[in-house]
């Protein structure tokens, strides 16, 4: 998510109302408590709403109209024909649910298709990318195949792993990091913006088939994450599924 | 009319009603012709935000701003001057409801368009008097 999404979202946060959790607006708020700039503004924001908050909670409902509308009677039922009995909420509302089954299967069908045990974690990985300035990195101009002496040297990391194809990308800049408590390689690629991942696959509870891809997607970006033996490898870019596919083909 | 609101609910339904129009008796018979309007078909809703949504729909529908007069809270004068859909918006928010994305959908657009509404309004109530650093609108109300 961006800060301008962010400034967005946050607007339908609204402290001390029930509901406002939507994930969107709940990402849009830990960003921008995070943000110098966005900080402020939402501060600004919660008490200027806690205050007119306060003020409409004097607004009591008129007792006249609790009293009107105890006193009112509720019309009769009017008998219904076939196609009115059809356009009535309840028969709708059953018609609607099991059309809404259907899709729920497919959608569970789907997912199952392209969910792989440890995608929360990837999908976390990722999402790091929106946080970061650039600045997290160590400036690192080699070619990736080459970092794998220096992690070991720099952290300890012995487990860096690049799939065959992806030795020859020039650098930008590298880091290890941690999720929880684990280490992440990550290596900023000068070609097409591209994010490089190395991990463990046990650190995280990835369980793949070996060097087989899947590929997945989280806002502006698409992954793709393979595992062989022990080790994952992720790559990530902004773009679409469709880009991504094409670019893993023409690797193999 | 048997309603299945709780009186904080239709508590809200009023705020919401008063901020939409203005004063306070057209407010109160608005409230009174959306639940008459909505009466036969809440039973039907199997969720109390479907009810809720049904309501609200309706009071935006039928509401039909009153002047407001000099002497209003300055909340409710200030709520006078945001066009729609800021005012709906701001008045759902505020009165709490339905949670952002249920209002969104209530009010047939995207909490994208929602928040860009509810960012207007918040621009547009505090150069209308609303802004920080002036009298509490307690005192106002």
């Amino acid at each position: 998510m961006k800060n301008e999404e962010a400034t967005i979202f946050m607007q339908c946060h609204c402290a001390g109302l029930p509901g406002t959790e939507d994930p969107r607006i709940a990402k849009a708020v830990r960003m921008a408590e995070k943000d110098a700039a966005l900080q402020a503004e939402l501060a600004r924001q919660r008490t200027f709403d806690e205050r007119n908050l306060a003020a409409l909670d004097h607004v009591m409902l008129p007792q006249e109209l609790l009293a009107k509308l105890a006193a009112s009677q509720e019309p009769g039922a009017r008998a219904l024909s076939g196609k009115a009995a059809l356009r009535q909420p309840v028969v709708l509302a059953i018609l609607i649910g099991a059309l809404v089954l259907l899709g729920w299967g497919g959608i569970t069908l789907w997912n199952r298709a392209h969910s792989f045990p440890g995608k929360d974690s990837a999908v976390r990985m990722v999402e790091v990318n929106d946080e970061m300035t650039g600045a997290e990195m160590e400036p690192k101009k080699v070619a990736a195949g080459a970092l794998n002496d220096w992690f070991f040297d720099k952290y300890g990391f012995e487990d860096f792993f690049l799939p065959g194809g992806f030795e020859n990308y020039q650098t930008v800049g590298a880091r290890l990091f941690r999720q929880d408590g684990e280490p992440v390689a990550q290596v900023a690629i000068e070609e097409n913006n591209m994010i490089f991942y190395s991990f463990r696959a046990e650190d995280f509870g990835v369980a793949l088939a070996n060097d087989e891809w899947h590929v997945f997607t989280d806002g502006d970006w698409v992954a793709a994450v393979q595992q062989h033996d022990d080790e994952c490898f992720m790559v990530a870019f902004r773009g679409s599924t469709a880009e991504m596919q094409d670019f893993l083909n023409k690797k193999k | 009319m048997e309603l299945p609101f709780s009186t904080e609910e239709l508590t809200r339904l009023y705020r919401f009603a008063l901020l939409l129009t203005g004063e306070e008796g057209a407010a109160q018979q608005l409230v009174y012709d959306a639940c008459v309007d909505c009466a036969a078909r809440l039973a039907s809703y199997r969720n109390e935000h479907s009810r809720l949504a049904c309501m609200l729909g309706t009071l935006r529908q039928k509401a039909k701003p009153a002047t407001v007069a000099a002497e209003a809270p300055a909340l409710v004068r200030a709520f006078a001057g945001l066009p729609e859909p800021e005012r709906a918006a701001m008045a759902g928010l505020y009165t709490g409801i339905l949670p952002a994305r249920e209002l969104a959908e209530a009010l047939k657009i995207s909490l994208e368009q929602l928040g860009r509404a509810l960012k207007s309004a918040r621009e547009r109530l505090g150069r209308n008097g609303l802004a920080l650093g002036e009298p509490s609108m307690e005192q106002a109300l």
